[in-house]
């Protein structure tokens, strides 16, 4: 593996944000979970709502985009072009045309496109569970019903 | 071990219901994402714009007949051939359709600079972040090289490439290659949101 040392700025560089993001997230909620054995509930709502907003952003955007290139490529871009081959005609003195059609194979698009919905409606999942989980008084309630089966463990065991 | 109260009760199976929904959406749109990718790869052609192609009789003319992917469609064949207009329109659907690199951009600022940092990489990523997507190009520095390698110009030490670079560009186009479609940004921010949904589910 001669290229590993190589490539790893580049990798690291560029994909892994969002992952690293949201381990940081949990990671961060859990040690926030052992160390004062109650949920500070709010504040990991709160924290909750900026992935959550950010993943349906960019879902949104994607999938507008995404339509928008659909919607050029099937009503709004002619699609029988004539290409001037390099076939150079001796007796009309001209170089030859090919009328062509292009037809497009839509399987990878519509694969793009459902993954966009999906990811759009796990979005607005995670949107609706965090104005319907956000209650006042839920703080106090979860603490109280803490117990080491259902959750947390606490921070002396 | 206490029993928990009905109200607390009610909650946590709401929360997790909620959590479940997310997981179960994103794992869907993660596989879906996934499907995309593959597609992408086995959907190509194999001429010279990455379309398959057949030639038929019409109307008592010999014509093309093109089998192309939308982002082939637009980037390499129809932003070519057509004019004014209509070519531009290609051009924002291929730049809507294969310029999602430019979405990692931002996290080039993260990443600090050492010593040991490829300067490869940096050349790579300052091209492909400050140029308009487009068909897959090269960063100028590895084209030089490989034009002066292909013109068998590469005699001289220091100016061929060495296969340590060849694996590299090689590397870095498949890598560009992946990345440059909105499924892969799909893939990553579905798999990650799954991930976090899953830690919250644990909670």
């Amino acid at each position: 593996m001669t290229l590993l040392p190589s490539c790893c700025p580049a990798v690291l560089l560029a994909a892994r944000c969002w992952l690293l993001l949201g381990i940081l997230l949990s990671i961060a909620t859990h040690l926030s979970c052992r160390a004062t054995n109650m949920i500070e509930y709010a504040k990991i709502l709160r924290l909750a709502l900026v992935p959550a907003i950010l993943f349906f952003l960019l879902s949104l955007v994607s999938v507008a985009l995404t339509t928008h290139y659909w919607i050029i490529g099937d009503w709004i871009v002619p699609r029988g072009v004539t290409v001037t081959t390099s076939d150079f005609d001796q007796r009309t003195q001209r170089y030859l045309t090919d009328d062509t059609i292009v037809y497009f194979t839509t399987r990878d698009a519509d694969a793009t496109i459902v993954s966009g919905c999906l990811n759009l409606t796990a979005g607005v999942i995670a949107l609706i569970a965090w104005s319907t989980l956000r209650k006042p008084g839920m703080d106090s309630q979860l603490a109280a019903v803490r117990t080491p089966a259902h959750g947390c463990p606490p921070a002396n065991s | 071990m206490a029993a928990p109260l009905p109200i607390a009760d009610r909650l946590q199976g709401k929360r997790r219901f909620y959590m479940i929904g997310v997981i179960v959406m994103s794992i869907a749109g993660a596989c879906s994402a996934l499907a995309s990718i593959t597609l992408q790869y086995t959907e190509k052609g194999d001429n010279q714009y990455g379309c398959r192609s057949e030639r038929l009789m019409m109307g008592g003319k010999m014509n093309s007949n093109m089998y192309c992917t939308r982002e082939t469609a637009a980037c390499n064949f129809l932003s070519k051939y057509l004019r004014g207009h209509d070519r531009s329109n290609a051009t924002v659907a291929c730049n809507e359709a294969v310029g999602w690199h430019l979405a990692y951009c931002p996290t080039a600022l993260l990443m600090p600079s050492h010593p040991g940092r490829s300067k490869m990489a940096a050349d790579y990523f300052d091209h492909q972040c400050t140029n308009r997507p487009g068909p897959l190009r090269r960063p100028s520095s590895f084209t030089t090289h490989h034009a002066r390698y292909q013109n068998g110009q590469g005699g001289r030490s220091g100016t061929d490439l060495t296969e340590f670079q060849t694996s590299h560009i090689t590397l870095f186009t498949h890598y560009h290659e992946l990345i440059r479609r909105p499924s892969f940004l799909h893939l990553s921010t579905a798999s990650t949101m799954a991930l976090g949904a899953l830690c919250d589910l644990d909670m």
